[in-house]
């Protein structure tokens, strides 16, 4: 029996809108997180699409806009996330003993956009 | 005293003041790092990082060899009793003599107060210290079982992703094989291991183009290029065995941190486009992670590198104000530790108990703030009284034997004592039986009515 597939922090943040709205298009799924933050319509398709292939959503394509839904319900995630979280909450952060190239938390949306910013000035200088 | 029994005798008290030395050196040494880095803050990452790695060493290292130099047991001065137990002759011995007793003045009074009661708490430091490390080596080795499995259920990648390795490694003049597996659980590449590295790419990097890609890879095998995988797995065994000195997780932080920009500039330069195109990689995955929420609470790290990266007009400029004021600060802390080193010279001997109030056949605790020191060991009183009578005549109130057990000619411990004839006698073990009251009777004291 293989493991279920864990969520990162950003399929997490999807998985809680196909939980609330059970079935959404992409857009749909676009519109709910833009709300909290401003996000690219490629990046959620992109993710869709990956948490696809890792069998965390279904997607339903008889019609032209696919419909995604969660594949498994939120308890079952949640217990899961649990599960780990105590397991590293005693083993600290695996952090230590893995060397990322990204750090552990992610930059906010300002700093992206700072980081954009600056790259475009540059590019566009040369 | 002696509930830490397995634990060997000698390397008690040093061992106990080294716990003592780690928590001021470790603060003076991070204070030390910092000054340096201020003055240092337009070189390459490589040199912070370099001297990061020795002065966390050092964290480690200094603790031991203060311990082993400042601190030596009484010396064995009664070479006599020595003689006398092997050969049974009953020869008198000669006191120690080495040493003079030393009246202890105001100021060395209270250094060594301090220092007698590190001697008194040395074993219950070393027992608390050793739990505390093993629950720290226990968490980080549930840490990498947890690494272990990840990586261990992680997939193969594609051919054309895994083909993008061997070209960079040309680049880094990296020979030892890496191997490049798919994770779903990270978010960002990973690398793990030192001899037999593996990368762990995320699933949304494997749907980047090559461009972007390149330079994720490039970073992860840099850090193999510079066996940082060792290095990191070091900084963390020492993290775990000073647990209690906040300053060594600092200074580890920082070392960390300059071990990312390091490898930042060696990635960089074997990315086509440079340091420009190296960035963009880097940020077209962080895209992915979609951001922390809006209380943006994160690091900043990846703008401050990037910033570093491409920015030309960002270059830190060094702060020779700041490192001044903290290297000074730095000497003045070691400074006022190592007054505390002379004082440690003596064993805090009995335990700690009054030697006038033990002759006289009564026990009583002395306070560390009476002390005095004769031959090697100091001695704790309970009130000025007691400690005046000492000081007026120690070679009746002292133990007659500083270094060698009467009884089998090994060396003693300072907290057994029995007292014979008005003398207090130290042995070696715990158990002193009849037979060894005798044989320390007659070596020691061959004639009940000669005074000492």
């Amino acid at each position: 029996m293989t493991k279920p597939p864990r969520p990162t922090d950003a399929e997490l943040a999807i998985l809680n809108v196909l939980w609330e709205r059970e079935a959404c298009t992409v857009r749909e799924v676009l519109e709910h997180l833009e709300q909290s933050r401003p996000v690219g319509y490629t990046t959620v398709l992109k993710l869709l699409q990956i948490m696809h292939e890792k069998g965390l959503v279904t997607r339903d394509e008889s019609r032209q806009a696919h419909v995604y839904r969660a594949a498994a319900p939120q308890e079952d995630t949640q217990r899961a996330l649990v599960g780990d979280l105590l397991e590293r909450g005693f083993a600290g952060s695996t952090g230590i003993l893995l060397l990322r190239a990204l750090e552990a938390r992610p930059s906010s949306a300002e700093q992206l956009r700072q980081i954009r910013a600056l790259l475009d000035r540059l590019e566009s200088e040369r | 005293m002696n509930d830490l029994h397995w634990f060997p005798y000698q390397a008690i008290r040093p061992a106990g003041w080294a716990l003592v030395h780690a928590a001021w050196q470790g603060a003076a040494i991070a204070l030390l790092y910092r000054g340096l880095v201020a003055a240092l803050r337009d070189r390459q990452p490589r040199v912070r990082y370099a001297i990061g790695c020795g002065c966390l060493a050092l964290t480690a290292v200094a603790p031991v060899v203060t311990a082993t130099v400042a601190h030596r047991p009484p010396v064995a001065a009664d070479t006599a009793l020595q003689a006398a137990v092997q050969d049974s002759t009953g020869a008198g011995p000669e006191t120690a003599g080495a040493g003079t007793e030393r009246a202890a003045v105001d100021d060395a009074a209270e250094v060594a107060a301090v220092a007698a009661t590190i001697d008194l708490w040395s074993p219950r430091l070393l027992a608390i210290w050793m739990a505390g490390a093993a629950l720290a080596v226990a968490r980080l080795a549930a840490s990498w079982r947890q690494a272990v499995r990840l990586a261990a259920r992680g997939g193969p990648v594609c051919e054309e992703v895994a083909a993008r390795l061997d070209p960079l490694r040309r680049q880094l003049a990296l020979e030892r094989p890496v191997e490049l597996r798919r994770c779903d659980a990270l978010d960002s590449p990973a690398l793990l291991g030192w001899w037999r590295p593996v990368i762990l790419l995320p699933s949304a990097a494997l749907t980047l183009p090559t461009s972007r890609l390149d330079p994720l890879l490039a970073h992860e095998l840099a850090h193999v290029r510079r066996h940082d995988y060792a290095v990191n797995v070091a900084q963390a065994l020492v993290e775990c065995l000073l647990f209690f000195q906040p300053a060594v997780r600092w200074l580890s932080r920082q070392v960390r941190f300059e071990r990312e920009l390091s490898c930042d500039d060696l990635a960089a330069g074997c990315c086509e486009g440079g340091a420009l195109a190296y960035a963009r990689g880097l940020a077209g995955l962080e895209t992915l992670r979609l951001g922390a929420p809006a209380l943006g609470v994160s690091d900043g790290n990846l703008l401050a590198r990037i910033r570093r990266l491409v920015d030309p007009a960002a270059r830190p400029r060094n702060r020779p104000a700041a490192a001044a004021a903290l290297l000074l600060g730095c000497l003045l802390l070691t400074g006022s530790a190592t007054a505390l080193l002379p004082a440690a010279h003596a064993t805090t001997v009995l335990g700690g108990l009054d030697p006038v109030h033990l002759i006289e056949g009564h026990e009583r605790r002395g306070a560390p703030r009476h002390t005095a020191e004769h031959a090697g060991y100091r001695y704790l009183f309970a009130d000025p009284e007691s400690r005046a009578r000492f000081l007026a005549d120690p070679e009746r109130y002292a133990v007659i034997n500083v270094a060698i057990c009467p009884a089998s000619g090994r060396a003693v411990r300072a907290e057994i004592y029995r007292v014979i004839d008005g003398r207090i006698v130290l042995f070696c073990c715990p158990e002193v039986g009849g037979s060894d009251l005798h044989r320390a009777r007659s070596r020691l004291l061959p004639s009940p009515t000669l005074p000492y």
